[in-house]
């Protein structure tokens, strides 16, 4: 925790609307809070709640046609709702940066990094053109990005996600700003590198004095960085307080609730979890499957081939969940798609119980059923719920139309969703009810082996809980095999028999749970269970 | 680049040969042949004459030979003789195509003048009043038939009002406001029928653009909305753009067809047209090639300026 100054910004009684039709919807309820200079407020919350339309509000940044209604929003003395487009410019940027939750789609495809950040600079001082330039290869440096010279003339594409937001927050940093609003900056990143993107933030906020704004839905990964917290519900702020103090007694039901829902390693597995046999015959194997990708570049086609998968052998047992951890771009992801034959291995057999399985075998399509990352992107917009549950079933061609409408039924009652929503559509679903369908679409050709390809990473941490302990309920009931893959160790904990760690195309350390997580033997293993964010100094 | 560029090269010279093939077969197994025509047109002339002729033309050989015997030609730089014109298909083809390309690409170019700013500025606001009359205007340049639409701007401007000659290239030698004059009703009617097309996509690749997190982040630093406009949304906005109109100039030589018809103009459109009413295979085969050749020179025209505007496009 650091000291702090004066009062920066006070933010009163702001009201954000959202007109539709006749009347409207409130995102942002009446809200007040203040932060004074070098402090670092924590703005926490769900998904709707609204935290990200006050973070927008700040700066005038809402996205039409949502407007602030009533209410104050004073900087250093001056109100920014009173000000004009024009007046607000020298604000935006200079004295208020802001980093957002996607840094592939938040950078300009079409410009180079070094221009990107060049132009704040551009902007609101009087440097010249190589005094630009020179400053913002230090800004490439500050935020550490490798070989900051070559990183000027880069664009985004051809940066990782982490880069990506390191540039960013150059980009946000260039000028020196009193405030950095940061909406949810590590979301979408591994959890290794959510880690030194916030060691960033923090180091960043200490050296230049700067307030930071932090929203996120994750209390434990502002825990470490913010003095206070505000916990945001439905526009209304229900909470406030020193971080320490709130994470430690929270006053609110709804703090607790998202206390709660942190993810915290050696919470121990869920309840209903029982013991899998992991040995004897397994249920799906693979026997040296290998997968590489040919390079770039070249007159004639390619130099050579990038091996992501090197000739790994894999077993899931009956009843078991297997998981498999490790960074963004180890490789897990293309071994999920090898096992289920979605891609075809380099070399290596996929076996259900002992049949060596061809490519597009129907007792495999059958058997094995994926659930994806994205809720929003893996269910056909167009297509009702009772539809999109009814097509595996209409694909195998075994039931009558009767049957398959009872199927749908029980199958969404399985995933604890209300059968008369079958005719909606999924947009009118939020992200934990679409992959709860996601998880209903997996079942309903009553599968042995489902693979959960990351099913939680893009959802809040409250309903990723509740979604997990669906999956546990599911395996008990059902007798399912699950293959968990996850770069977030602490998910995987609650739910898994076995871990199988990842790096670079090769499993690297296979043990039981209890096992990998009390005494991990690999540094990849220590990297994952370090890097997961804990609360500090809990009580109980 | 290179790699890919020469791919692309030896891929269009594929096609072409393909091309020529087809087209060549088509003419050849179309009903009649030259001989008829001359027969047709002089009643003096001998069955004997007719035997005579297709000998020394070579139209009694097997299509594959005589297809055989035009591509060395070909080769040899041969294009052949028109018998229309009576005189070699090159110089016959060279200035209409001239004349097509002149008033396709004034017609092109008048077109994106018109479409870039009315797109721009309708996609900034959509639903505005102003989005809804462009809208509305260019759905009726788009749903307007082009023979329609050049019958009724010759009654008009050049009957009616005898403002605008009814058709014609400009006469030899015409200083330059007469030759401006022959050029106003023909690459009106061809710019009318695309610039709803070009505005339309224009204004749904901004409105798609300015949606896009990366322009939050302008506004977000500071950015003024002229900055926001021509540093952010443009070059994202264009690279589609680019490909739709690239692959609409092909679309817009075959419009030239009806155009040039209509105003007696003497470009590719007519000489094809001609050329096959006439019976004049060398001319009409060699000019469908050309046709086809400047539609895959467009495509790869595009594919090329996408990859100079896309950053994350390399070919290779």
């Amino acid at each position: 925790m650091t000291d702090t100054g004066p009062r920066l910004l006070t933010v009163e009684g702001l009201t954000v609307r959202f007109p539709l039709g006749k009347g409207s919807v409130t995102a942002v309820d009446g809200i007040s809070f203040h932060i004074d200079r070098g402090e670092a407020l924590g703005l926490a919350g769900e998904s709707g709640s609204g935290k990200t339309m006050a973070a927008l509000a700040i700066p005038r940044i809402i996205p039409r046609p949502g407007r602030i209604d009533s209410g104050s929003v004073v900087l250093d003395g001056t109100d920014l709702t009173r000000l004009s487009e024009r007046q607000l410019r020298p604000v935006r940027g200079r004295r208020i940066g802001m980093i957002f939750q996607e840094p592939m789609s938040s950078l300009n495809p079409t410009m180079t990094i070094g221009a990107q950040v060049a132009e704040t600079l551009q902007l609101h001082t009087g440097l010249t053109g190589t005094e630009v330039a020179d400053h913002a290869r230090a800004m490439l440096e500050r935020v550490r990005l490798p070989d900051p010279g070559s990183m000027m003339t880069r664009y985004p594409h051809q940066l990782s996600g982490g880069m990506q937001q390191r540039a960013m927050i150059a980009m946000a940093l260039a000028c020196d700003p009193d405030l950095l609003i940061a909406d949810e900056p590590t979301t979408a990143l591994d959890v290794t590198v959510q880690a030194e993107i916030l060691d960033l933030i923090d180091e960043a906020r200490r050296d230049l004095g700067m307030a930071v704004l932090f929203i996120t839905h994750n209390i434990a990964v502002v825990g470490r960085i913010a003095d206070r917290l505000a916990i945001m519900k439905e526009g209304r702020i229900v909470e406030t307080g020193k971080t320490a103090e709130l994470i430690a007694s929270p006053r609110s039901d709804y703090a607790r609730h998202l206390l709660n829902a942190v993810p915290r390693l050696g919470a121990g597995p869920h309840p209903r979890k029982q013991q899998a046999e992991t040995s004897g015959q397994p249920v799906l194997a693979m026997r040296g499957i290998s997968k590489s990708y040919p390079l770039a570049g070249g007159l004639f086609g390619g130099r050579g081939r990038k091996t992501v998968l090197h000739p790994t052998d894999l077993e899931i047992h009956a009843g078991e969940t297997l998981a498999i951890v490790g960074a963004s771009g180890c490789g897990k992801t293309t071994l999920a798609r090898c096992l289920t034959r979605l891609i075809d291995a380099d070399s290596g057999e996929v076996m259900l119980d002992d049949t060596v399985m061809g490519r597009n075998d129907r007792r495999l399509r059958h058997a094995v059923q994926m659930i994806f990352q994205d809720p929003f992107g893996s269910l056909n917009p167009r297509w009702s719920i009772r539809a999109i549950l009814r097509e595996p079933m209409q694909i195998a061609g075994q039931t009558s139309a009767d049957q398959q409408v009872l199927a749908v039924d029980r199958a969404l009652q399985q995933v604890g969703l209300d059968p008369a929503m079958a005719g909606r559509y999924p947009h009118q679903f939020s992200g934990g009810q679409r992959q709860r369908i996601a998880i209903a679409r997996a079942l309903i050709l009553n599968p042995r082996v489902i693979v959960a390809d990351e099913p939680v990473s893009a959802l809040d941490v409250s309903v990723q809980a509740q979604i997990l302990d669906l999956l546990a309920d599911l395996q008990v009931e059902l007798g399912l095999s699950i293959l968990l893959i996850s770069h977030d160790i602490a998910v995987v904990e609650r739910l898994a028999d076995r871990i199988a760690v990842m790096a670079e195309g090769r499993i690297v350390e296979t043990g039981p749970t209890r096992d990998i997580l009390g005494n991990p033997q690999t540094p990849t293993a220590r990297n994952l269970i370090a890097a997961v964010p804990r609360l500090p100094e809990r009580a109980a | 680049m290179t790699g890919w560029l020469i791919r692309r090269l030896f891929h269009v010279t594929l096609v072409m040969a393909i091309m020529s093939v087809v087209i060549y077969a088509l003419i050849g197994l179309m009903p009649g042949d030259p001989i008829d025509l001359m027969i047709a047109a002089d009643p003096k002339m001998t069955p004997a004459d007719a035997v005579r002729l297709r000998g020394l033309y070579g139209l009694d050989l097997p299509l594959t030979t005589r297809y055989w015997n035009w591509l060395t030609a070909l080769f040899s730089g041969d294009l052949g003789y028109s018998r229309l014109y009576g005189q070699p298909v090159g110089a016959v083809l060279l200035p209409a195509l001239a004349a097509t390309l002149k008033l396709l690409g004034l017609a092109f170019i008048l077109s994106l003048l018109i479409a870039l700013p009315i797109g721009i500025i309708a996609g900034l606001r959509p639903q505005g009043v102003l989005d809804y009359g462009v809208n509305f205007v260019a759905f009726a340049g788009v749903s307007v038939p082009q023979f329609w639409l050049a019958l009724l701007l010759i009654i008009l401007f050049a009957v009616q009002l005898q403002w605008l000659p009814a058709g014609g290239p400009p006469p030899a030698g015409a200083g330059l406001q007469i030759t401006l004059i022959h050029y106003i009703l023909p690459v009106l009617c061809i710019t009318i029928a695309s610039v709803g097309d070009h505005t339309r996509f224009i204004r749904a690749s901004v409105i798609d653009v300015m949606r896009q997190d990366y322009i939050r982040t302008a506004i977000a630093k500071g950015a003024g909305p002229g900055r926001i406009i021509l540093r952010h949304t443009l070059r994202n906005a264009m690279l589609p753009v680019v490909t739709v109109i690239a692959l609409d100039f092909g679309f817009l030589f075959s419009g030239a067809l009806i155009t040039e018809t209509m105003f007696a103009w003497p470009g590719m459109g007519k000489l094809i047209f001609d050329s096959i009413m006439g019976n004049d295979f060398n001319l009409a085969l060699v000019a469908l090639l050309l046709a086809t050749f400047v539609t895959l020179a467009g495509n790869l025209l595009a594919d090329i300026a996408y990859a100079l505007l896309d950053p994350r496009i390399r070919y290779k």
